[in-house]
């Protein structure tokens, strides 16, 4: 993994789990790349999961900002502090990267 | 009936009888105008409707929240948050501002929240287009048009 190449913070409040997922990439579709004529490089599919169960699974165009920034919302259920989240996601040249982290307690600041 | 007459008659049948079935074939029901299969290809969001869900009714809810400015002072970064109480399985984000129109599409996991917040790129003032697929199959739309200003990115 590239460095700096994803952040991601998980908290739970109120059995809600707050992520934010940050990934680094140009964010560059089709038209954009041959308007600063650069390789089009840009996510298709990005895929969160914990264990078996899925989180959050989008696919993206080249129509999301630069360096996405994802905030999502999911009901806790069976999920626990110390569990390990691992984000996937894919790019159109066929970069595939990872990336997880562990799931910490909100702490009111 | 003359000779002049009978052979126009005559004329103008064939040409109706060649005709028909060309013009039945042309003016088809949900029919794709343009040679472009793609929905990730398709220019405005109606077509990128059209071409994923063909003969869908579209409706409109009051359980669907989306959050979007009205004036963007710039749009290179749009923020959009998207929430329902739909059972959604599917959500789909397009607009009209670009060559494609398509967004991205969630695949919302079976008895999950739909609470998104994510950012997109308009390069001019258009509508915004979220679309929901629920559990049962029915479509529920919504729109929003935002202005993109010209002042920047410091909004000044």
């Amino acid at each position: 993994m590239k460095k700096n190449e994803a952040r991601m913070r998980v908290t739970i409040k109120d059995n809600i789990l707050k992520i934010k997922i940050m990934l680094h990439n140009l964010m560059a579709g089709e038209h954009e790349a041959e308007k600063k004529s650069i390789p089009p490089d840009y996510i298709t599919h990005i895929i969160l999961r914990v264990g078996e169960r899925i989180l959050f699974d989008f696919k993206p165009s080249g129509y999301v900002s630069e360096n996405p920034l994802f905030s999502i919302r999911v009901k806790q259920k069976e999920l626990k502090e110390g569990d390990l989240m691992e984000l996937e996601w894919t790019t159109n040249t066929g970069y595939k990267g990872h990336y997880s982290k562990k799931i910490v307690s909100y702490v009111k600041p | 009936m003359n000779r002049r007459k009978a052979l126009s008659l005559a004329t103008l049948s064939t040409l109706a009888w060649a005709i028909t079935p060309l013009s039945a074939q042309m003016w088809q029901p949900h029919q794709d105008v343009s040679d472009n299969k793609d929905p990730w290809k398709a220019e405005t969001s109606t077509e990128a409707i059209k071409l994923l869900y063909p003969d869908k009714e579209l409706l409109t809810s009051d359980k669907i929240y989306v959050k979007a400015p009205k004036l963007a002072s710039g749009g290179h970064s749009i923020p959009i948050h998207i929430r329902t109480d739909i059972e959604a399985k599917k959500i789909i984000l397009l607009q009209d501002a670009n060559p494609s129109s398509l967004v991205g599409i969630f695949e919302v996991p079976k008895d999950e929240l739909v609470d998104y917040s994510l950012r997109i790129k308009m390069r001019q003032t258009e509508y915004m287009t979220v679309l929901i697929e629920d559990i049962n199959g029915m479509l529920y739309l919504y729109r929003q048009k935002i202005e993109i200003g010209l002042s920047g990115g410091c909004g000044g």
